[in-house]
């Protein structure tokens, strides 16, 4: 239990090595589980034991979440979900891939039928063949997305080596390339129960939800875990264009910028200097700030305007990107902005009022299963608590900003401008 | 829960419920739908929830609302049938968890939002937050454009719905936009505060009477309206086909129906069920016939527009694809009133009733779901609606949906760069 907030927890890993998080939702009928891997888009390479780097088409862990789905009699597990009126589905991102359902009836059934259908993937030719076809369309979808394929540009711009550099899907080449073998072996490697996290928030009791798990996993053998670590990328730390524009058929120009920065090894670390590097984005850039009010008055930038900040184990950045017709001044006070941010005075009272957002902001998200359930399994996998990172979220100073600032380079920077035809 | 009027005949309902970690407020005004009044009305609601006389600036509302841990407000505008709802939205921490007043914040919050916003004294909105306003609005339907699934569906509702309100945009047109004035949306204002029906809803922790004592002190409007229609008439017309081409990498293929019928209507959950057989998830035979049998695309639903009577199938595929697809959703129509869906009617009501009680589980689903209840008139509970959704039988499902007219089908065509 968490006093705090009311929330009862339950952490096991089992005898096969699964991490199960339970959360008992007091007063709720409905339940969300949620069963991810830490292998998505990023890791198209790992290290065996023996050294040797083993290599995955780009788009392959978007492709096997969509074969995973395949009953055994060549069926769909989807159907099998619906008859018990459950909606499922999966997502596959840079970071992990996930499958999930949520239901307001028993439990029992879906449980089941989730951990039985990630747990084995029986794929054929004929299946693999005829995916191809609906990824390629799902690819074009998201093709034909200006904001994607915007932000997926100033990703290509950033990185020569780095996963990032591609679509979470891959190509039409690489998924058009892609072989039964293909999965069954990114499949062994990345699917173990050692490797993966179940999380179910729910109104029924943990223990009955423990019970089938377990009931579930006994009856379950599993080879050896494939032992691999992550793959150090040749990134450079320049970016590979340093300027990129491309055209649509849009009505609305955008601008983009991109900052290339050095990842943070150490989890913990990298977790507080994520947040704190956050934090700084918001009190320059948010509505908290006097800066974007101006840039709407002068009209050089619209209600489109996004920002973002983020750093990984072997990748960091910062991004900027808006509608406009006037990138070359947008460019120019971005560029000041952000020398502002890393040198400029740190206002108090307004990190204050951030703070105590972010906080409001995670007590929010508990509210909201699905959330809530990537927040436990996310913070599961980077080794920090999500609770213990509420409390680190409290504890962050005016400091912890100046100290991430003090690291930042900016001299690796590219724009990208999408015009209309 | 509590349902009483104020003196103003404005709609409260108090729902108390100490699940969830926030306290939430949705305070709705409909107004009738007029293509000439959207985007005076959906000016407003930007302009409302940005300042205040209270808090002239974006950045000091926000450090009002960040200093609260996050308050949420926010104003939207929706079409609901033929009425145009203009929807407030307030959230924030429970007192449960940080002492924050949270009720009384947010009333007070929404009456600064309505009753007192950045006007001169002759009530007309100020210039800087009028123009912004004007230019985001035009921003939301240019990138509206920019989007080709979206634009094909606006594209598509206007052909389907012409000459009924099912053709007009909340958002409104480019030229209404540049036409808009600051007496047109003093208009809107008046219009929100003197001829709305008003609605309130409230789920809070602490106990019904303390809300209700709280809400009796708050107006929320001047005067309100029990005139307000959500139905309209809508005649239909020879089935129509049209294409536009744009330079993109999938082809967007939309066919229309109209049921002729409401939520009001015994017959509304078969539709609704009848749905979902044909297009709503992916044991349909939409989804099943097309995307996985045939491999034609990854995105194909179809959608009932409730209030409207008005049901679109959605597929995005290659163009050369076209006509077989759009033969084969005709076709599922036929099959399916052939009547072999026993077990797929029985898969449609355990869906749709799982959807119901998982959205009822949130408070925007709890908000949502009573609202609509308000609005038609029907009061049902969520156990009473289930029972009726279970009641459904094969063969209403099946005169719904020979009730189906073909309006017709739009297509928004690829062209790639070598063509």
């Amino acid at each position: 239990m968490n006093n705090t907030y009311n929330e009862k927890i339950m952490y096991k890993t089992l005898s096969n090595g699964l991490h199960v998080i339970l959360v008992n939702k007091k007063g709720y009928t409905k339940s969300h589980a949620l069963f991810m891997t830490p292998f998505g888009a990023m890791k198209n390479k790992l290290v065996s034991e023996n050294g040797d780097v083993l290599t995955f088409k780009s788009g392959l862990a978007h492709f096997l979440e969509h074969k995973m789905f395949e009953a055994d009699n060549g069926g769909d597990v989807m159907d099998e979900f619906s008859k018990i009126g459950v909606s499922a589905n999966a997502y596959t991102s840079y970071n992990e891939t996930c499958y999930y359902f949520t239901t307001s009836y028993d439990i029992e059934k879906p449980l089941n039928i989730l951990l039985d259908f990630v747990q084995e993937l029986t794929i054929t030719e004929e299946s693999v063949e005829k995916e191809k076809g609906i990824i390629v369309q799902e690819l074009r979808m998201y093709k034909q997305m200006a904001d994607m394929r915007f932000v997926q540009e100033i990703f290509a711009s950033m990185y020569e080596e780095h996963p990032l550099k591609d679509d979470v899907g891959g190509d039409e080449d690489s998924v058009n390339s892609v072989t039964v073998d293909d999965l069954y072996d990114c499949y062994r490697i990345n699917y173990h129960p050692q490797n993966m996290t179940l999380v179910i928030v729910s109104g029924e009791d943990s223990e009955k939800i423990l019970k089938i798990i377990e009931g579930n996993q006994d009856l379950k053998n599993f080879p050896d875990v494939v032992k691999v670590s992550d793959y150090d990328y040749k990134e450079p730390t320049t970016v590979k264009r340093e300027h990129y524009e491309f055209k649509m058929d849009i009505n609305q120009k955008r601008y983009g910028i991109g900052y290339k920065l050095n990842g943070i090894v150490d989890p913990k670390v990298r977790f507080k200097k994520d947040i704190s590097l956050k934090m700084l984005m918001e009190m320059y850039f948010s509505s908290s700030n006097t800066l974007v009010q101006e840039w709407l008055d002068e009209r050089i930038i619209n209600d489109s305007f996004v920002y973002d900040s983020e750093y990984g184990r072997d990748y960091g950045f910062i991004i900027f990107a808006s509608e406009t017709d006037k990138e070359d001044v947008l460019k120019d006070k971005l560029d000041k902005a952000i020398n502002e941010l890393i040198n400029g005075e740190l206002d108090e009272a307004v990190f204050e009022s951030i703070k105590r957002r972010l906080i409001g902001s995670n007590i929010r998200l508990m509210n909201r299963f699905e959330d809530f359930a990537m927040a436990l399994a996310k913070a599961r996998n980077i080794g920090v608590d999500f609770f213990e990172s509420i409390e680190l979220l409290k504890d962050i100073s005016l400091k912890d900003l100046e100290e991430v600032r003090k690291d930042i380079d900016l001299s690796n920077v590219c724009d990208v401008i999408l015009s209309e035809l | 829960m509590r349902k009483f009027k104020l003196e103003n005949n404005v709609n409260i309902q108090i729902i108390k419920s100490d699940k969830f970690k926030t306290d939430h407020i949705a305070v709705r005004y409909v107004l009738d739908l007029s293509a000439k009044k959207a985007s005076a009305r959906s000016l407003l609601a930007m302009m409302l929830t940005n300042r205040t006389a209270k808090y002239p600036t974006n950045k000091e509302l926000t450090n009002y609302l960040d200093m609260n841990y996050g308050i949420n407000v926010f104003m939207n505008t929706y079409s609901l049938g033929g009425g145009h709802l203009l929807d407030v939205r307030t959230s924030a921490i429970s007192d449960l968890y940080i002492e924050n007043d949270s009720l009384n914040k947010q009333l007070d919050l929404i009456d600064e939002v309505v009753f007192n916003p950045l006007v001169d004294s002759e009530g007309l909105f100020d210039d800087e937050l009028f123009e912004e306003a004007k230019m985001i609005l035009l921003s939301k339907i240019t990138r509206r454009n920019d989007d080709p699934a979206t634009y094909a569906m606006d594209k598509a509702c206007k052909l389907f719905g012409k000459g009924s309100l099912f053709s007009v945009s909340v958002l409104g047109s480019e030229e209404q936009v540049q036409a808009l004035t600051k007496e047109m949306v003093k208009d809107a204002y008046y219009d929100m505060l003197h001829k709305a029906r008003v609605d309130v809803t409230i789920i809070s922790s602490l106990p019904e009477d303390e809300v209700e004592s709280c809400v009796r002190k708050h107006k929320f409007a001047y005067e309100t309206s029990d005139n307000v229609g959500i139905f309209y008439d809508y005649k239909i017309n020879d089935a129509v086909s049209e294409e536009e081409t744009r330079r993109i990498d999938q082809t967007s293929l939309i066919l229309g129906w109209y049921s002729g019928i409401k939520p009001i209507d015994d017959e509304y959950y078969a539709l609704k069920l009848a749905n979902i057989i044909i297009g709503g998830d992916s044991t349909s035979f939409m989804f099943q016939e097309i995307r996985e049998k045939n491999s034609l695309c990854y995105n194909v639903y179809s959608s009932v527009f409730s209030i409207d009577g008005f049901m679109v199938a959605y597929a995005g595929i290659s163009y050369e694809n076209k006509d077989k697809t759009a033969k084969m959703m005709r076709d599922i129509i036929e099959e399916v009133k052939k009547g072999e869906i026993d077990e797929q009617l029985e898969t449609a009501k355990l869906l749709y009733c799982n959807s119901l009680l998982t959205q009822y589980d949130s408070a925007s689903g709890m908000l949502n779901f009573e609202y609509q209840q308000n609005i038609l008139g029907l009061h049902r509970n969520l156990d009473e609606v289930i029972d009726r959704i279970s009641a459904v039988t094969k063969e209403q499902v099946i005169d719904v949906v020979n009730r189906l007219t073909y309006l017709g089908e739009f297509t928004l065509k690829e062209v790639n760069d070598n063509e």
